[in-house]
């Protein structure tokens, strides 16, 4: 067998011209360099700007004062809604991805089968990916409303009087109404992520597996979620990206925290210490610690999905 | 061929008429920046109306002061949103010479954050225009920050007096009276009391009611905890908080209110879901405007039992007009005549009459005449005072939003709610705040 590779291989090194690496690449860097000169002015230097300031008192009137690590300190000792909100983060981001992928992967199996309508679905499906947070917030702040809310009235049309109750103002179901519409929204993404993976997997595997007897139960089991690894851990990744980092604007639009801090996330605190109460430095710090966060989870995740059976 | 040239020679004319236009502003322009929607001239009247007046003022001044080319009026968003847009204006470096200055943000962020300039100097010569008492909202430490521009407001419980006739009910006067009253709307089908309780920038106002009386001087007490002598953690502070629970817990307020927005709450009574709901006497011109199907009135805060105050219901003048601390030396001579201009009594009439106030922060200003207007006037006026919140730090008030919150929806005590108040005044402190600074 021969290959270009080897041909070039075959070639006397002496009779080369020598030609520095940077040069031979030049040409791809320079179509690289405005996309990173954007990435350095929009995302590395506020970054390490935002860094900078977490160091110091700003806000964002008068000049920064240096602070040392004051915020950082402040953060775990004196601010009990920080923590709050972090926990009540974590409960979204489990919540969020447990579910949307569960549900995303279901709906991928259903939506893949050969049934009349097929397209409809998968279109209905999809179509809350493609609305904007403040309309799904202000659509479903209706739907949860204690007085003309079309859950409620929902509820009581089916008897179920005794599950009535202001959604988004009860501290006990606040945050969960809250999560319940991030699931909502997203779930069609993944479903459409787990439906590219299945087509992906050879119709051939299922047949001879049918041919060995397997039941759907097994084939599920043995070619279905072992095949759609690369595209779970890829949807996971996804998906606990957005629970810690994207869910501000809902939680701004229909609650903005409250009542009383019980739907506070990282986010909405950050933005009110900010933003609202002018801590420019303790929010950057707040915001690093997040990131932190977010960073490890990830990494471990990575190091996880790398040792194991797929390399990906 | 001639179709295109004729096209491309329009093109060209409409273009040098653009350029022309633009030069023709060649001149001065005054910004005015308005963190809220509030913070229009007349904000409070219909739309059309509102700007109609708002284009006349304007006019008016650009007529007086040939060197101003136009004045520019950007006044948006919510007002639990307007610090977080000044704040973002400042940042962005957006033009502005002067600031729509609610009251509120001007006594809890503004000033302490160096936004305005001190205007004690500026105003002197027709400083005489304002009365004290609203001038005062816009004092600290002495120095002046805004000038008050404004309806003086108070706060008042807004009732259907034809159910109240119905089920032969009256105005109630004390608290045990309301729990009656309450009850009786209950059995009728009625939501006693509906409370905005979704913008939780409204709940402190039922703060200020229950601490006026807990505390008799709330002012004074307000202060005291703000200069440490005293603390959030104090029994009549403790007890105000407690007292709003007890509305829910009495069946007088409903817990639903937490849902509640402005628009809901006002829909709530105008189709006779609830019977009657608390706010300030800015709610008059809706209420005269949409409230048609059935006669209204107003009624006191109730007199809580064994307490040592009586009543003391926040108010004052809500708005106002401040200068940008970094505006620059050749704006501020137009920037206070503008001020200047506004507060004549005879333009403040214009947009300040539109809104029909009981009472004005200008002197001069025409008030309107009714029974309720006299009501107010004559019987919760003198029981007015400044409004907590223009007291307290921002971060102070979110706190109240928040503990008044869980309170309402019970999943805290009055005791812990205070002393996370306490923690977050302990906390700024701790930031190198002082009351006196």
């Amino acid at each position: 067998m021969t290959s270009t590779r080897a041909s070039e291989a075959a070639v006397p090194l002496a009779g080369r011209r020598t030609v520095p690496r940077v040069y031979r690449h030049l040409s791809a860097y320079l179509m690289l360099l405005p996309a990173v000169v954007l990435l350095v002015i929009f995302v590395i230097i506020p970054i390490g700007y935002g860094f900078y300031l977490s160091f110091h008192r700003w806000d964002g009137f008068n000049e920064p004062v240096f602070i040392g690590t004051r915020n950082y300190i402040r953060l775990i000792e004196r601010d009990d809604i920080f923590l709050k909100a972090v926990s009540n983060t974590i409960i979204f981001a489990i919540s969020v991805v447990l579910v949307k992928n569960l549900l995303g992967l279901f709906l991928a199996l259903l939506v893949n089968q050969k049934i009349r309508g097929v397209i409809f679905f998968r279109t209905a499906l999809f179509l809350p990916v493609t609305l904007s947070f403040v309309v799904i917030g202000l659509l479903w702040s209706w739907v949860y409303n204690p007085a003309f809310g079309l859950l409620n009235a929902g509820l009581e049309l089916l008897g179920l009087d005794n599950l009535v109750r202001p959604w988004l103002s009860d501290p006990a179901t606040a945050l969960g109404a809250i999560i319940t519409v991030d699931i909502w929204k997203w779930t069609g993404f993944h479903m459409v992520l787990f439906l590219a993976g299945l087509q992906a997997i050879p119709r051939d595997l299922y047949e001879v597996a049918i041919i060995d007897g397997a039941n759907a139960w097994t084939r599920l089991r043995r070619i279905t979620l072992p095949l759609l690894a690369p595209v779970t851990f890829i949807s996971v990744l996804l998906s606990l990206n957005g629970a810690f980092v994207r869910n501000f604007e809902l939680v701004f639009v229909m609650t903005d925290g409250g009542p009383n801090h019980t739907t506070e996330v990282v986010l909405t605190h950050l933005v009110t210490q900010a933003f609202r109460f002018g801590k420019l430095g303790y929010a950057s710090a707040m915001g690093f610690a997040l990131f932190l966060v977010v960073a490890v989870i990830a990494f471990t995740y990575i190091r996880i999905g790398r040792s194991g059976t797929y390399n990906f | 061929m001639i179709k295109r040239v004729f096209l491309c020679s329009l093109t060209f004319v409409l273009t040098l008429l653009a350029i022309g236009s633009v030069a023709a502003q060649d001149g001065f322009v005054l910004h005015v920046f308005g963190p809220t929607s509030l913070d229009n001239l007349g904000s409070m009247a219909p739309d059309d109306i509102q700007q109609q007046v708002e284009r006349e003022v304007i006019d008016g001044f650009l007529m007086e002061n040939p060197d101003v080319a136009d004045v520019t009026w950007d006044a948006q968003g919510p007002i639990d949103g307007g610090v977080t847009r000044l704040l973002t204006a400042h940042l962005a470096g957006e033009n502005m010479d002067v600031i729509g200055c609610a009251a509120n943000p001007t006594n809890g962020a503004y000033v302490r954050r160096g936004v305005l300039r001190d205007i004690t100097d500026d105003i002197a010569p027709w400083v005489d225009r304002f009365e004290p008492a609203s001038l005062d909202a816009y004092t600290i430490g002495g120095r002046v920050y805004g000038i008050p521009v404004s309806p003086v407001s108070t706060s008042s419980f807004f009732y259907n007096v034809e159910v109240f006739s119905e089920l032969g009910l009256a105005e109630p006067d004390s608290y045990a009276d309301f729990i009656e009253v309450a009850g009786a709307l209950d059995e009728a089908g009625y939501i006693p009391v509906l409370h905005q309780g979704k913008n939780v920038w409204m709940w402190p106002m039922w703060y200020f009611e229950t601490a006026a009386q807990t505390m008799g001087d709330s002012i004074a007490k307000t202060v005291q905890n703000l200069r440490g002598e005293a603390k959030f953690t104090d029994a009549p502070d403790v007890e105000a908080l407690a007292r709003i629970g007890q509305f829910v817990d009495d069946g007088i307020l409903d817990r639903d209110s937490l849902s509640v927005d402005w628009d809901g709450m006002r829909s709530a009574f105008a189709s006779q879901q609830s019977a009657v709901y608390y706010g300030g006497t800015w709610e008059l011109p809706w209420i005269e405007a949409n409230v048609l199907d059935f006669e209204w009135g107003v009624f006191e805060f109730p007199q809580l039992a064994d307490v040592p105050g009586t009543r003391g219901h926040g108010g004052g003048p809500d708005s106002g007009y401040c200068i940008y601390s970094g505006i620059d030396d050749e704006a501020l001579p137009h920037a206070v005549a503008f001020l200047e201009y506004l507060s004549r009594p005879e333009i403040a009439d214009k947009h300040l009459g539109i809104m029909e106030p009981l009472a004005t922060s200008i002197k001069g200003v025409t008030v309107v005449e009714s029974a309720i207007a006299d009501d107010l006037r004559s019987n919760h006026f003198p029981n007015t005072a400044r409004f907590l919140d223009w007291i307290w730090p921002t971060e102070i008030n979110d706190a109240f939003q928040s503990a008044i919150q869980g309170i309402v929806g019970g999943t805290i005590t009055a005791e812990e709610g205070m002393a996370a108040i306490q923690d977050v005044y302990d906390d700024l402190v701790f930031d190198g705040y002082s009351y006196d600074d």
